[in-house]
């Protein structure tokens, strides 16, 4: 039960790409190589320790040499020269790590942390979505990783390590999916109420899956079917939703607070990947989205949320609702 | 009585300052007071109510993650006591531990009277309370800071933390800044000055060549900190933008700024308590320190070293390979000076007669923790896979063993280890060794675990996880291990505070120690030495015991003895600042009231009468 750690999708030592799999090694090496050190420093301890307690009675001095120039001048440059073996490794993969491999023709992907979720662009097919986004397997990833409010940090573990979104500032990484697969993101910096719930996820998949899920991407939205669905729809531009949410091909729908909407429906899970995205959660997350992320921007700014005059009512709710699952 | 008076004269109605207060007994006494022993004790007991404070509120952030999706103290709430919590053990608990040690032991060890500046160190220790209570006040006020306790920009502006609580945050910081800055000062200034006669500085004690190395990181890091705050409360209300990108200001100045102050702080934190295992080591394993001058010099190396690493905790914000290399070498380089002091701590066990009293189970664990803590510190400094310990659980576990396996035991070492000089009073040695255990195997419970949640992928700060992430089993033995520990720190400090009240009367030297503190009465009247000693060697007091000879000492002066007067003005002063940091908080005429206070004490604190006093002599012979 206690090593149920292991089995963790956010085990970066179960990791599923070159990055990551270059960093867990050179993580090892250190850890063996201090493991090593602790075991042979902390026993001689241990043994002085039991090897030189007084025994009761014995009031007489012990030797009271206390000097060894050349014992501690040897054990300097040990210290010195472990040092440098660690240097070396970790020096080469900074460097290596830098850049992807020469002629591997990475895919582009901007990356934007917002107060609590992440936002998705892949410029070459014109693709804009949130918290979740698919990748093709065995293609290295360029990140151009920002923010637009606060420090984020762009991290999934089992693809590699973490870099900053800073304000102001376009930050780098890449990294690579070997296996297909769904990785478990996380924010890895605090940036306010509801950091701990600023997860996202990546699907990593084969070309020609990523390339429909980037047809159906790129597309307008759907147009809504059922009648309950149809309503939603108006109640979307009347209940001001499309202030800051966006949907591709809804004219006025071009918000930028929230994430693009356009093909909410396909998303896997919601509240920043905290439950499925059924049409219970969905409505519960409308009537009171707070109630899932403290103090996010959709419940703080919203007027429906924070004026008793826009609320909405739960018929409201479940128009929304129908609507937003057949923006597939 | 002396020569010569003040010429200066007093306006009439602030003529009752002219002459000092005198009381012995009692709170004015407390509260005039300039005996760096009873200031001593009073940062005891203030550190150890905020130990208490801090654990209370590490208990609370722990209950919350005994689980997964447990909404104990949810979001703003959860990250107010991760940051108080930080905030209240680094700068009110553990630094002031160190300060009260400073305080006490310091002029014993050097064979002096008394601190250079006694009115300055007693504003010191008002200051930091003066801290303790701007910071504290937040919970009360609107809610503390929930930016973290490197609070970094621009989540602490006006916009994305708008309540009062980043701004009681930095007063509050200033005013302990202000007073450890101060402390720093006189600290430096009564080490150079007034050592005893023949005790040059390659022969004092080490800790006190400890405090003497971290009061200059102190002296070099605050300042740093306190501009940084300076400029944070302008851009917060007065409208700068040193930090707002939007404004052409850059965040990441915060982060080289905090993190400039930041490492140093670990070692302004450790290397006090590497000087009490280096004072207890030797003397329980009766033999001198292994190599005395290189655990001096490597500790002078440490700490300056300290400044040349800062950006080991910025390894992720993008600074590019050369940058993150550059940092990578000198944090692994630290390990050289620090490798040199464990060796030697090692060394002077070896052929030792080791007493295993309780002082030295806490410092022998503290060389084993801190071996953990420094090992998985070299860790950290591998960049390229930092890149993915970074701002994990892994971390957290790292400077716990650190901060509590090489700062706190030191200070639980030194309590045990001083008590008696302290409170003239000694520790059960029985239930000693049982707390001792307690807390030992706690500790190890609490925090080595978290190294797996670290590698599992659990990001430090989150108020919640939920079960998919495999990490509730793990966290609920944590927060088990970590009540343990709480309540086994606070028997620790109940036994302290039984020790000090019980019968159990301390000789003068009841470790058979080696320093000149033990020198003394336990514990030391008023002037601690009635004849100022002069020095020939190091460890002078151990080598007039095994050579049975008293250690040399002082013609009397014929005045007598000379002491500093008693003052209300450190008082005065600091509730001044006090107030106006209150006033400046909520932009209120407070501001020039507390101002207007704080400089009339100063002017009372130039002009006030009598500087000096003089005791009698006890007699010859009886000391
Ligand atoms: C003030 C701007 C604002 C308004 C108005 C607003 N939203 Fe949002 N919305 C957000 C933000 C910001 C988020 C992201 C919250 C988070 O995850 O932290 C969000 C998230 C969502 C999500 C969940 C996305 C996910 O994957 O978790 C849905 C669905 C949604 N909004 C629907 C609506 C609907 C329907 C309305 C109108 C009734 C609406 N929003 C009005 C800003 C707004
Ligand atoms: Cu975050
Ligand atoms: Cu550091």
């Amino acid at each position: 039960m206690f090593l149920d750690f292991i089995l963790s999708p956010q085990n970066w030592l179960d990791p599923a790409g070159p990055v990551a799999s270059d960093q867990k090694d050179l993580f090892l090496f250190t850890l063996y190589l201090c493991i090593g050190i602790f075991v042979i420093v902390g026993g001689f301890m241990l043994y002085s320790i039991l090897k030189f307690k007084a025994k009761p009675g014995d009031e007489e001095l012990p030797d009271q040499s206390h000097d060894g120039t050349q014992l501690e001048i040897g054990l300097m440059v040990v210290s010195a020269i472990l040092v440098a073996v660690i240097a070396v490794p970790n020096v080469k993969l900074l460097y290596k790590l830098a850049e992807p491999p020469r002629g591997s023709n990475p895919l582009q992907v901007n990356v934007i942390g917002h107060q609590y979720w992440w936002e998705f662009e892949i410029p070459e097919y014109q693709i804009a979505t949130a918290n979740e986004f698919k990748i093709p397997i065995g293609r290295p990833i360029e990140f151009n990783v920002s923010s637009v409010d606060v420090i984020h940090s762009f991290w999934v573990p089992r693809l590699g390590g973490k870099v900053d979104a800073v304000p102001g500032r376009d930050n780098y990484l890449w990294f690579q999916a070997d296996q297909e697969g769904w990785y478990s993101g996380q924010c890895a910096e605090l940036c306010g109420s509801s950091h701990a719930k600023m997860k996202f996820e990546v699907h990593a998949v084969n070309d020609e899956e990523f390339l429909a899920w980037v047809e159906k991407e790129a597309a307008p939205a759907e147009q809504p079917i059922t009648e309950l669905a149809k309503e939603g729809k108006e109640l979307f531009l009347t209940k001001m939703c499309v202030t800051c949410h966006a949907v591709k091909g809804y004219d006025g729908a071009i918000g930028i607070t929230g994430p693009n909407l356009s093909h909410f429906g396909s998303r896997r899970k919601l509240a920043g990947m905290w439950v499925e995205n059924t049409k219970d959660n969905l409505e519960d997350w409308l009537g009171d989205p707070a109630s899932f992320k403290p103090d996010n921007i959709m419940a703080l700014q919203g007027p429906m949320y924070i004026d008793d005059k826009f609320a909405l009512t739960r018929d409201e709710i479940e128009k929304l609702a129908a609507y937003l699952k057949e923006l597939y | 009585m002396s020569g010569h008076s003040h010429k200066l004269a007093l306006p009439k109605f602030l003529s009752f300052l002219k002459n000092r207060p005198t009381k012995e007994n009692g709170l004015v006494s407390w509260l005039t007071t300039v005996d760096h022993k009873r200031i001593g004790i009073l940062y005891l007991y203030t550190s150890f109510f905020f130990l208490f404070v801090g654990g209370i509120e590490a208990l609370f952030v722990r209950s919350q993650l005994s689980a997964n999706d447990l909404e104990i103290f949810v979001g703003s709430t959860y990250n107010q006591l991760v940051t108080m919590h930080a905030t209240t053990m680094i700068f009110l608990a553990i630094m002031p531990l160190a300060a009260a040690f400073f305080n006490f032991m310091i002029p014993l060890q050097i064979g002096a009277r008394d601190v250079a500046f006694p009115r300055l160190n007693a504003f010191s220790y008002f200051m930091y309370l003066a801290g303790g209570i701007v910071l504290n006040a937040s919970w009360f006020m609107g809610g503390a800071s929930d930016a973290g306790w490197f609070a970094y920009a621009p989540l602490t502006s006006a916009t994305y933390s708008p309540t009062h609580g980043v701004d009681f945050w930095i007063l509050g910081l200033i005013l302990t800044g202000i007073s450890s800055t101060v402390a720093a000062i006189n600290f430096i200034v009564t080490i150079i000055n007034m050592r005893a006669p023949g005790m040059t500085l390659m022969k004092m004690p080490v800790f006190s060549w400890m405090a003497f190395v971290t009061a200059f990181l102190l002296a070099f890091a605050l300042p740093v900190i306190t501009i940084a705050l300076i400029i944070l409360f302008m851009d917060r209300n007065y409208g700068t933008t040193f930090f707002q990108t939007a404004a052409g200001g850059d965040p990441i100045l915060w982060q080289h700024l905090f993190w400039v102050f930041g490492h140093p702080e670990v070692y302004i934190i450790v290397l006090p308590a590497f000087g009490i295992v280096s004072e207890i080591i030797p003397v329980f394993s009766r033999k001198p320190l292994f190599g005395y001058k290189l655990v001096v010099l490597s500790g002078a190396a440490i700490g300056f070293m300290g400044f040349t690493v800062w950006s080991h905790h910025m390894f992720t914000v993008g600074m590019g390979p050369i940058v993150n290399s550059a940092f990578s070498i000198t944090t692994a380089a630290i390990a050289i000076p620090t490798g040199v002091k464990i060796f030697n701590w090692i060394l002077t066990l070896w052929n030792g007669k080791i007493k295993f009293s309780v002082p030295m189970m806490y410092s022998t664990a503290l060389v084993f923790l801190f071996m953990v803590g420094g090992f998985s510190g070299l860790m950290h400094g591998a960049a390229a896979s930092d890149f993915q310990q970074h701002d994990t659980y892994f971390v957290v576990a790292h400077f716990h063993y650190t901060i509590l396996g090489g700062g706190l035991f030191g200070f639980l070492a030194g309590t045990v280890y001083w008590l008696p000089k302290f409170f003239g009073k000694i520790m059960d040695e029985e239930r000693g060794r049982k707390i001792f255990w307690w807390i030992f195997i706690s500790f190890n419970l609490t925090f080595f675990p978290m190294h797996f949640l670290g590698t599992s992928g659990m990001p430090r700060r989150i108020y919640t996880y939920s079960s998919d992430m495999e990490w509730t089993a793990l966290n609920g033995f944590i927060t088990l291990a970590s009540f343990v520990l709480g309540i086994a720190l606070l028997v620790f400090f109940i036994e302290v505070i039984k020790a000090v009240k019980s019968k159990n009367k301390a000789s003068a030297d009841p470790w058979d120690a080696r320093t000149l503190e033990w020198s003394i009465p336990s514990p030391p009247p008023v002037y601690n030495f009635a004849d100022l000693p002069k020095i020939e060697k190091i460890d002078e007091f151990w080598e007039s015991k095994v050579s049975n000879k008293p250690i040399k000492t002082l013609p009397r002066d014929p005045h007598g003895i000379h002491m500093p007067g008693k003052s209300w003005m450190p008082l005065i002063t600091s509730i001044g600042l006090l107030i106006a940091s209150f006033g400046a908080v909520y932009e209120s005429d407070l501001r020039y009231i507390g101002l207007g206070i704080f400089l009339l004490a100063y002017y009372g604190w130039a002009l006030e009468g009598e500087a000096e006093y003089y005791l009698p002599y006890p007699k010859k012979g009886k000391k």
